[in-house]
């Protein structure tokens, strides 16, 4: 694959960026229920195409032009830069698809050395994060007849797991210590 | 076992109605109690990532550590109701 993340989002205007995120959504089957929203977002907005291409250099720079490791990072730079919850879904969605949507080895070990064997050096980690992520595994590997995550959700996971790398979390030794803290909190606004 | 609550897991549950809290809440005692409850119907999701139904449509997501529980996410699984 040669065209970098950055060369994608260049390449696209808002409408066919949606509109390419849409295609790709559903040939794998994920939910594109937000696609309206962000339509109108990047409509109301222009200027948030600009912040995208912007962010979007700066992780193509760092990424030493791998597509994938160019997205995790521009993903990673819109949520630091708290960009909107429908363009990050979105984006999420969009990274999702670009692994989920390679072609997945089977499970015998001949075909998989057989594949090994073939696959261009470049490729590697890609292959590697199918592999290892979590996320990615799991999307792959739900089971039949289980809803798979929708891009909110895995967008909200991650959030979540930086909290926790970050520091913002709470820790609670009994469960009703817990949920007062959860009503007082809630009912107060905002996160400290 | 620990219970540890992130931000982004709080403002999750801020967001649901009062009842829908509740069901949270009555979740919480149980997967403190015990996480393999089958109210919860509790799955492993990937690696380090389970969920559990609070309801019908909301969906608790998890990680369990040695001492700890992290509660990373919740919301409804529908990409419009969860904005």
């Amino acid at each position: 694959m040669t065209t970098t993340f950055l060369q994608l989002v260049e390449q696209l205007s808002p409408s066919d960026l949606v509109a390419r995120i849409q295609q790709d959504a559903q040939s794998v089957g994920l939910n594109t229920d937000a696609l309206p929203r962000l339509a109108q977002l990047l409509a109301d907005h222009p200027t948030v195409g600009e912040k995208v291409k912007q962010l979007a250099a700066q992780a193509d720079a760092a990424s030493g032009g791998d597509e994938i490791t160019g997205l995790q990072l521009f993903l990673s730079s819109v949520a630091a830069d708290r960009a909107s919850i429908e363009l990050f879904s979105a984006a999420a969605m969009w990274a999702i698809i670009l692994v989920a949507g390679r072609p997945s080895p089977p499970a015998p070990y001949a075909r998989l050395d057989q594949l090994m064997a073939r696959l261009p050096e470049d490729e590697l980690p890609a292959v590697e994060r199918a592999i290892t992520d979590p996320l990615v595994r799991g999307l792959l590997n739900t089971p039949e007849g289980e809803d798979p995550l929708t891009a909110v959700e895995i967008a909200g996971i991650l959030e979540g797991k930086r909290d926790a790398a970050a520091g913002r979390f709470r820790d609670f030794q009994n469960v009703e210590d817990l949920i007062a803290d959860l009503h007082a909190r809630a009912a107060g606004g905002k996160p400290e | 076992m620990i219970l540890r609550q992130t931000e982004r897991f709080l403002k999750a549950y801020a967001s649901l109605t009062a009842d829908e809290q509740r069901q949270v809440d009555t979740r919480l005692r149980l997967l403190a109690e015990d996480p393999r409850h089958p109210s919860l119907r509790a799955q492993k999701w990937a690696e380090d990532i389970w969920y559990a139904r609070a309801s019908r449509d909301i969906r608790l997501f998890y990680e369990v550590h040695e001492d700890h529980y992290l509660l990373v996410d919740m919301g409804h699984h529908d990409i419009e109701r969860s904005k």
